[in-house]
């Protein structure tokens, strides 16, 4: 099988993997506007291209403490195929670290315990420089409507 | 002239055939899952729509074929049959069928799979489910073929009649076949309009009033020509008539053999196509494709957004030419979105003349007598804003003929003139347009509803509602006071779409109701969605846009001691008003700002105050959606990107209004 094309961030102590299929853009030090009464996992908009897009918390998302308004964060913007319509959404990520390359079999399954998301969100996990890197389903992540925070055990992080 | 008519019907053709496709779709994903409640639905609306609108078209055979499949589907919702294999067969049977007829003309072949279809349907329904409705067939008999032959000209053009309403009307009577021909001699255009109607030749002449100088109706055959088997066999019987009538009666001028007529008109119909393509233009006006107006408002929201941003990087420039420029750019913009905006506005009258018909051809269906009466409708309106009301507006116009308005003989009991009224107001202020459709029939019994509403597990028992609530609960999905189904106003689909539609654009909806005396909705719209003039204010590092119409006065600059935490009220003009802090209650910080900035508001002639750090200044917005993701924050109606590429969020300062008022009153008891 070919190997794709993935891009690493990392949020507090743990690096995620996104398909770049789904990226659109990586934006750094964007203002992120404040929206007065809106759901929790939601940061606020940005301007992207003359388009106004809701940038969803991720910090919030996965349960990981901190506060994203006082990092220097990062802001990537991704583009979900749906049904019927594409969706284009931007989500915070601590700081953006490699584009690499994942052969498909190089995923492995993770065991339910000892992880604490949702495993439902999350492909698979594979190893780079010593640490693990967990492959997202960034569409389930950031279904339009997916408002529930994906961690699954609060006091492991 | 030929040109708009073919695009009136080609308007109903490219909807009806976008419907169909979604419907495709929906019915593929049906076939996996049939129990999804929302895809059945959804089946049923799409067919009810273009059972609606092919109605008002003529094409009765679209008409057939929809009732009967939105009563499939009706049995479907009611738990009296279940989605089988051989139901989502006869539907895509049936969606192919109505492409087919939206495109071809009637002929032999295409009745023939008409019927079988019918058939088809007829004896399925029986075999899966109990028989509980009754479908109604409008009997076609007494079918007569006309001929209308208009001879336009410069006189015609002049009177500026015009000649689409009339077309549309014509439409409205039967099948209609219109095409030009090269008729008279001397080389002057002449249209050739053949008319299969069962309705009198009153009814014909009513239509053709204002253009009788202009046109010829000539009845051809008391059957209908476009069917053949009836032409052989009535032809022999019209040359008998005609050849005794010659006896009878010497004609002055040798006149054309009908029997030849017919040929002509069928030949004519034939190469229908011939004609069409030619397009007459001979007033001030010209038809614009929509995309076009599309990308001018594009290109317009794009130049306003660029126009700002070289202003705010000139502002510290100190080349005096430069800035002068900059000014002038800015008035040439302004003026520029306006004008776009201005062509963009449609008059309401093309709605108002399809709710005519509409009126005059339900009325008559249902046995009862109705007059519409429109006031104001020159008001005009952006044109996609009119594309979205016209479908709930005709729905509500129903609902008011089939529930409001009573009988003859009720109404005459009741002490009420016989005939019904309905009324469609429409006024304008500031951005907004109201639009009022009222009747002066039954009304709606609030009791009834709370009754329905608890049977149908809307509300809880003993649940304590205002009557306004009551009356907002027919908006919610599946609800339907109508005690029978009719083929008129439907099976209470509708009214929750009505208000989507309607929020779709962001505009509202409310009902006012007095039981015995009537009904009415009113619809608040905006005139034009995409550039307004606003006041950007910012509180707590977010800038906000408001409306400027809006805004009574914004110099003002209080003390914050002034503002009083406690009664939450403001002095204004020796007035006390209400205010909010937008600080506190949309950012949620209460650290007392040395000196607030207040913008006082006046929305329909009531007054409250926004309390913010900065009054920054007047600025063109032009507004972007917010999108789904924050559809629950009803007091922002929208974004607008500034010079800087930072946003400003549009506040809806009725919303606003609203969300204060609730945090007063727990404030006041």
């Amino acid at each position: 099988m070919e190997n794709e094309t993935y891009l690493t961030f990392h949020l507090g102590e743990d690096y995620f993997a996104v398909n770049v299929k789904n990226v659109l853009e990586v934006l750094e030090q964007q203002r992120i506007t404040f929206v007065p009464k809106a759901p929790p996992h939601i940061l606020g908009i940005i301007n992207f291209r003359g388009q106004i897009l809701p940038v969803i918390d991720t910090r919030f998302k996965f349960g990981i403490p901190g506060d994203d308004k006082d990092t220097k964060n990062s802001v990537i913007v991704y583009e979900l195929k749906g049904e019927n319509e594409v969706t284009t959404i931007a989500a915070t990520a601590d700081a953006v670290k490699d584009v690499i390359e994942i052969s498909p079999d190089e995923i492995r399954p993770i065991p339910e315990l000892g992880i604490s998301y949702d495993t439902k969100y999350i492909l698979g996990a594979i190893r780079r420089e010593e640490a693990f890197v967990l492959v997202l389903e960034i569409e389930k992540v950031l279904a339009p409507g997916q408002k529930e925070r994906i961690i699954l055990n609060e006091f492991i992080s | 002239m030929q040109i708009d008519l073919s695009q009136f019907k080609q308007k109903f053709v490219i909807e009806a055939g976008d419907l169909l496709t979604s419907l495709d779709n929906i019915l593929v994903q049906l076939e996996k899952d049939p129990k999804n409640e929302s895809l059945i639905g959804e089946t049923f609306r799409i067919m009810h729509t273009i059972k609606g609108t092919s109605g008002m078209y003529g094409f009765d055979r679209i008409v057939e074929i929809t009732h009967e499949t939105e009563t499939l589907y009706d049995l479907v919702r009611s738990g009296q049959m279940e989605v089988s294999p051989f139901l989502i067969e006869i539907t895509f049977a049936s969606a192919d069928h109505i492409r087919n007829l939206l495109t071809e003309t009637l002929n032999e072949a295409v009745e023939l799979r008409h019927k079988q279809l019918l058939d088809n349907i007829e004896n399925f329904k029986s075999e899966t489910s109990v028989p509980v409705i009754e479908i109604k067939h409008a009997p076609k008999t007494g079918l007569a073929s006309w001929s209308i032959i208009f001879y336009p000209d410069d006189e015609l053009i002049r009177r500026c009649v015009n000649l689409i309403y009339v077309f549309q009307d014509l439409f409205a009577l039967g099948n209609c076949k219109i095409q030009s021909s090269p008729f008279s001699s001397d080389g002057t255009e002449v249209w050739n309009i053949l008319l299969i109607t069962d309705k009198p030749y009153t009814e014909i002449e009513d239509v053709l009033m204002f253009v009788s100088d202009f046109c010829k109706v000539i009845k051809i055959a008391d059957f209908d020509i476009t069917n053949p088997s009836a032409i052989l066999t009535r032809d022999e019987e019209v040359k008998e008539l005609e050849k005794k009538q010659h006896e009878a009666v010497r004609q002055p001028a040798p006149r054309r053999k009908v029997s030849e007529m017919t040929q002509e008109v069928i030949q004519n119909l034939n190469n229908r196509e011939a004609g069409m393509n030619q397009s007459v233009v001979k007033s001030g006006r010209i038809n614009v494709d929509a995309q076009k107006l599309d990308m001018l408002m594009y290109l317009v929201s794009e130049l306003v957004t660029t126009k700002s941003e070289l202003l705010l990087s000139l502002q510290h420039s100190n080349s005096e030419k430069a800035m002068g420029a900059a000014e002038k750019i800015e008035n040439l913009s302004k003026l520029f979105s306006n004008n776009a905006l201005d062509i963009r506005l449609v008059s309401l009258i093309d709605l108002t003349t399809r709710f005519k018909r509409l009126v005059r051809d339900l009325s008559k269906h249902l046995g009862k007598n109705v007059d519409l009466v429109t006031v104001g409708d020159d008001t005009e309106l952006d044109k996609s804003i009119i594309d979205v009301i016209g479908e709930p507006i005709i729905h509500l116009i129903r609902n008011c003929i089939d529930h409001g308005i009573e009988s003859p003989e009720v109404r005459l009991n009741r002490n009420k003139p016989e005939t019904g009224t309905i009324r469609f107001e429409a006024t304008k202020s500031g951005n907004y347009v109201y639009i009022t459709i009222s009747d002066d029939g039954n009304g709606i019994d609030p009791e009834k509803i709370y009754q329905k509403a608890l049977d149908k597990g809307f509300i809880q028992p003993g649940a304590q509602l205002s009557n306004k609530e009551i009356l907002d609960l027919i908006f919610l999905p599946g609800f339907s006071t109508a005690q029978s189904l009719s083929d008129v106003s439907g099976r209470g689909v509708g009214m929750d779409i009505v208000k989507k539609k309607i929020h779709e654009i962001r505009g509202e909806i409310s009902i006012n109701s007095t039981p015995g005396s009537g009904t009415a909705f009113i619809i608040k719209i905006q005139q034009t969605i995409s550039i307004i003039d606003t006041l950007l204010i910012s509180s707590a590092g977010t800038t906000y846009a408001i409306p400027v119409e809006d805004v009574e006065a914004c110099e003002l600059q209080q003390d914050s001691k002034l503002i009083s935490k406690q009664s939450n009220l403001i002095v204004y003009n020796d007035q006390l008003i209400p205010f909010l802090n937008l600080r506190v209650s949309l950012s949620g910080d209460s650290k007392p700002q040395a000196k607030e900035k207040v913008v006082i508001i006046n929305r329909q002639n009531r007054l409250y105050a926004i309390v913010a750090d900065k009054i920054i200044g007047e600025y063109q917005s032009v507004i972007k959606p917010l999108g789904k993701t924050f559809s629950d924050i009803r007091f922002l109606s929208g974004a607008s990107i500034l010079g800087d590429g930072s946003i400003a969020l549009l506040l809806d300062t009725e919303k606003l209004r609203l969300e204060i008022s609730n945090e007063i009153e727990t404030i006041n008891i």
